[in-house]
């Protein structure tokens, strides 16, 4: 057939009928395109807004997957609606067929249809907002395009929304709304039927006129088919495209798709689109399509992987920041710890060089930190650093470090005021005056610009000195000058400041002046002779000149370049006394006065010449001559000789010596005052008591060339360094418990219960002393050498020592007054057996021959190995600290303080006792000391104290 | 002791961070594997995996505009 339609349009073939006429395949003459006819017979007075609703509704839509309207007239009675033509058969046939869809091509139709409904289901463009319910989607009316794409057809009873004429629905497919059921939440009529009869099943639609049997609606509410009823008409195609049933007309009577032959995603999504109560549908096709388009992302199994990725990188990234935080703990920890130690050896470091204050302050600074998660808890080594710097363990007897001061340059000469409180230094050009209790410089002085230059003091606040221009009295006090004179740089001061002798370099004279008054009292001629001085002066070394007074000014010895000596009468020209002529080999002198004695040593550089020479009587007193090199000085005190490593006090009348120094190294340098003395070796000075025994040593960077004691002052200079180490006496006679006679040979000292009795005990035998030194007794012990054991036991106020023998028998002498106060027989205790100590923690072998070693006694684990090089005597617990008692291989005894963890917390040398809480220290000088146990934040407030003092 | 305690804190830590970040990139690896493996299950499923789903295909422009 070729009929035309319209003039316009060729019809082809029938393709299709419903909704009241034939569908036709067509031809569009002009534009050479097909279209759809689709011819409705019904007459045109019989709603003919009927007719014309599918036009309605498409005739401003454009969508792809909605056909397109394109036309509507009217010929031969017949109303004709032109459209796109959708190359395709609807879905119903192949359902018909009995074919099954796979699910993923199901879903692709759904979005597709979804997109159409939700582009039919939203506001028409340019009228109120109101869109297009199709409400009659079901396969039949939705067309598969030759693209597989799918196409939604069929809009004769679409309604605009809100519409309430519900014109037709098809069973299986329609939404409870479409018979007037109302499921929603709330509603009275939810769940009842409805009145009168349902169309019949089939997939035909059915109509329902308002003559006809007409749907009996609720009577108590009217429902209306919205987005939501296309939602449930759509879910009900998809149920049946994938399970090739189609659904119950009664949606409460729908069987749920099988879970086991679809995904549970799509189940679940028409179920919910399939919904009685519509309000628990889905609300939208949007909504609908969402889901769809989001089946990958919503399929549980992904969810779970992604839940199970999320808990493991959640896990691993807690691991991994654990991780960063235990290694940034760990590096700032180690930091931390790094950073004490170093603050520790800087302290012991400048403690070392005297710098007490500033061996303090780092001490404190390694134990300020306080402890934490970043930071560790102050180590033992710092506190150890700080009790040493402290000294508060230090009760000996002698010269401790006390400050430092720096001069402008190193000094080239250095003079002590006779109560040490002052130093005055000669420094290139200048003469520094330095305060030594504050060490600081309190005056500076324009000095002669010679290495020879000296300055002395004639009392505590007065000073000579070698001053640009001429030699110089100077009153520190008032700050002013006294007198002055010729310019001279060596200068030589009798005993009580009365005479002054001094010479200007090579000058052949020397001037001799009223101390007092600066009046000149003479002039020495040295007849043309002069002190050996370099030729570049200012860097000579004044040291190899002898140029001395007496100490009552009556005699003047001087050396001379050509190597004599003489001693010049001052008071009688012609009392001169000639020691060494011209030539005499020697080219170095030293020594001076001691009362009418002067003592030298004169040398070269292969040996020397030491005489002691009466000037009164002019006559030598003593005196030898030797390979090596000796060094001479006295005072008013004594001759003292050094040669190499020994330094002895000489007798001028006896010859007697008297050793005051005997070291391991060779001595450069030395001074005594009193009962004590001082010497230098290779970067190390040492003090000495009046036995010669070294109660201290210091390390030095540099050799020290300078040492002078007054008093309570010690201070020693460098000629490599400009910074002066002042050190003062202490005698800690608030801490001495007693003094005795330290001739007393013995091993061990114990104070009684008491504390009014010390004995002292070897294997030899003990002796009791009072406190105040008075000896009590003094016993022997029977058979020394079967001695397996002695313990200075106590009990209560009671106190005896007991001595154990190899055979078993036991002697315990009374602590008090060393009578015998029993006597008995054990059994024979083991040789060689290692002694063993408890602490609340610990247990504390100390073998005969090896190093004492601290194991947990809970665990048994090793703790620590402790002193090497000593044998372990004793173990005391205190507060919460450990005490160890020693003696060394050299049988010097000494004690460690340690902490809970059995770490060293400070030393205690010559520790002899620990009694009640206390520290007794039995110093070789023949004093017992004591003091208490010092606890850390004591410690600490005693060194802030000190700091802020300072 | 307590240095001992410091340096497995650092070194222990170090490994701690190196192998947990070792571990979760061959987790990933592995995971994203997986992950690949199910995409192609679920693709067979559900079919391909919308990149840019599109809610407004078809609407025009001035629809668009006007439209909600």
């Amino acid at each position: 057939m070729s009929e035309i339609i319209a003039s316009t349009y060729e019809l082809m073939e029938k393709i299709g009928f419903g909704g009241g006429g034939n569908v036709y395949l067509a031809n569009h003459l002009r534009l050479n395109k097909k279209v759809v006819l689709k011819a409705d017979k019904r007459k045109l007075n019989t709603r003919p807004e009927l007719l014309r609703r599918e036009v309605d509704v498409l005739k401003n839509l454009s969508h792809t997957y909605i056909p397109k309207v394109y036309d509507f007239f009217v010929e031969n009675e017949t109303v004709y609606t032109v459209m796109d033509y959708i190359d395709g058969t609807s879905l119903d046939k192949p359902l018909k067929n009995g074919q099954l869809f796979p699910q993923a091509q199901v879903i692709e139709w759904a979005k597709q249809l979804l997109q159409a409904l939700d582009y039919l289901h939203s506001p028409i463009h340019g009228e109120l907002p109101k869109g297009y319910v199709h409400s009659d989607i079901k396969p039949a009316n939705i067309m598969l395009t030759s693209f597989s794409t799918v196409c939604l057809i069929d809009f004769n009873i679409a309604l605009a929304l809100g519409e309430e004429n519900v014109i037709g629905c098809s069973a299986g497919y329609a939404s409870p709304e479409h018979y007037g059921l109302d499921y929603s939440s709330g509603s009275d009529t939810a769940g009842t039927g409805i009145n009168g009869k349902l169309a019949p099943n089939g997939d035909a639609t059915v109509l329902m006129t308002e003559n006809g049997s007409a749907v009996s609606l609720s009577s108590t509410k009217r429902i209306v088919p919205d987005v939501r009823s296309d939602i449930y008409s759509l879910g009900a195609t998809l149920y049946h495209l994938l399970s090739g049933v189609k659904p119950a007309r009664s949606a409460v009577e729908v069987v749920p798709l099988s879970e086991k032959k679809f995904s549970p995603q799509i189940v679940e999504i028409i179920s919910k689109a399939m919904q009685p109560n519509p309000d628990l549908r889905y609300q939208s096709a949007k909504e609908m399509l969402y889901d769809l388009e989001h089946l990958h992302e919503n399929d549980p199994r992904y969810k779970r992987k992604r839940k199970a990725m999320k808990i493991v990188c959640a896990c691993f990234g807690l691991l991994f920041a654990a991780g960063i935080f235990s290694s940034f703990t760990g590096l700032k920890r180690i930091q931390a710890r790094e950073s004490a130690l170093k603050l520790t050896e800087y302290s012991r470091d400048s403690l070392a060089r005297g710098k007490t204050d500033k061996a303090v302050e780092y001490a404190l600074e390694a134990l300020s930190q306080k402890g934490g998660i970043f930071a560790p808890a102050p180590s033992a080594k710092a506190r150890l650093a700080l009790t040493d710097a402290l000294g508060v363990y230090n009760l000996s007897e002698g010269y401790k470090p006390y400050k430092t001061a720096e001069l402008p340059s190193a000094p080239l000469f250095i003079a002590l005021s006779p109560k040490g409180k002052t130093a005055a230094c000669v420094c290139a050009g200048e003469v520094i005056l330095t305060d030594t209790e504050s060490a600081k410089i309190i005056l500076r002085l324009e000095a002669e610009n010679s290495a020879l230059s000296e300055v002395k003091f004639l009392s505590e606040n007065v000073i000579v000195y070698a001053a640009a221009g001429g030699i110089r009295a100077y009153d520190l006090k008032n700050n002013s000058e006294l007198w002055s004179g010729e310019e001279v740089t060596s200068i030589s001061v009798s005993g009580e400041g009365e005479v002054i002798a001094a010479v200007y370099k090579d000058r052949d004279y020397a001037v001799i002046y009223n101390g007092r008054t600066g009046e000149l009292a003479g002039k020495i001629d040295f007849e043309g002779k002069g002190q050996s001085i370099a030729i570049n002066d200012t860097f000579a070394d004044p040291d190899g000149s002898l140029f001395a007074l007496s100490s009552d000014g009556k005699f003047l010895a001087v050396s001379f370049s050509d190597g004599s000596l003489k001693v010049f009468d001052t008071e009688n020209d012609g009392n001169d006394l000639d020691i060494f002529g011209e030539n005499s080999g020697f080219t170095r002198f030293e020594g001076g006065f001691y009362g009418k004695y002067l003592a030298f040593s004169a040398s070269n550089n292969e040996s020397s010449a030491v005489a002691v020479i009466d000037c009164e009587k002019k006559e030598q007193a003593g005196g030898f001559r030797t390979d090596g090199l000796f060094s001479v000085k006295t005072d008013e005190n004594g001759i003292y000789v050094n040669q190499d490593n020994l330094l002895v006090k000489l007798d001028p009348v006896s010859g007697e010596q008297t050793a005051l120094a005997i070291t391991k190294e060779n001595l450069n340098e030395f001074t005594v005052n009193g009962d004590f003395s001082a010497a230098a070796a290779k970067n190390k000075f040492m003090f000495f008591d009046k036995k010669g025994n070294e109660i201290s040593s210091y390390i030095t960077d540099f050799t020290a060339r300078f040492l002078l004691l007054r008093e309570k002052t010690a201070l020693v200079g460098f000629s490599d360094s400009p910074v002066i180490r002042i050190l003062t006496f202490e005698d800690n006679a608030d801490k001495t418990v007693v003094r005795y006679d330290c001739g007393y040979d013995y091993y061990e000292a114990r104070i009684s219960p008491d504390g009014t009795k010390l004995m002292l005990f070897s294997n030899d035998g003990f002796a009791v002393y009072g406190i105040d030194g008075t000896l009590i007794c003094e016993n022997p012990l029977p058979d020394g050498n079967a001695i397996y054991d002695q313990q200075y036991k106590r009990e209560g106020n009671e106190s005896y020592l007991e001595v154990t023998y190899y055979d078993g028998s036991v002697l315990r002498y009374d602590g008090r007054n060393g009578t015998l106060i029993s006597e008995d027989s054990v059994e024979p205790p083991e040789k060689d057996l290692y002694e063993q100590f408890y602490t609340d923690a610990f247990l504390i072998k100390s073998p005969l021959h090896g190093t004492p070693t601290a194991y947990d006694r809970k665990t048994g684990a090793l703790v620590s190995e402790l002193e090497e090089d000593a044998y372990l005597t004793y173990i005391t617990e205190e507060q919460d600290c450990i005490i160890a008692q020693y003696i060394s291989t050299d049988g010097r005894r000494f004690g460690v303080l340690m902490n809970e963890k059995c770490e060293k917390i400070a030393e205690l040398p010559y520790l002899c006792d620990v009694y009640n809480g206390e520290l007794y220290f039995d110093y070789p000088s023949g004093a017992v000391r004591k003091t208490k146990i010092y606890g850390f934040e004591e410690l600490v407030s005693m060194a802030e104290s000190r700091l802020r003092t300072n | 002791m307590d240095l001992t305690i410091d340096s497995f804190l650092l070194y222990g830590g170090i490994t701690l961070a190196a192998a947990s970040a070792l571990c979760l990139i061959i987790y990933l690896c592995f995971y994203r594997y997986s992950v690949n493996l199910l995409m192609l299950k679920l693709e067979s499923e559900y079919g391909k995996r919308e990149q840019h789903p599109a809610s407004n295909r078809g609407l025009s422009g001035a629809a668009k505009k006007k439209g909600k």
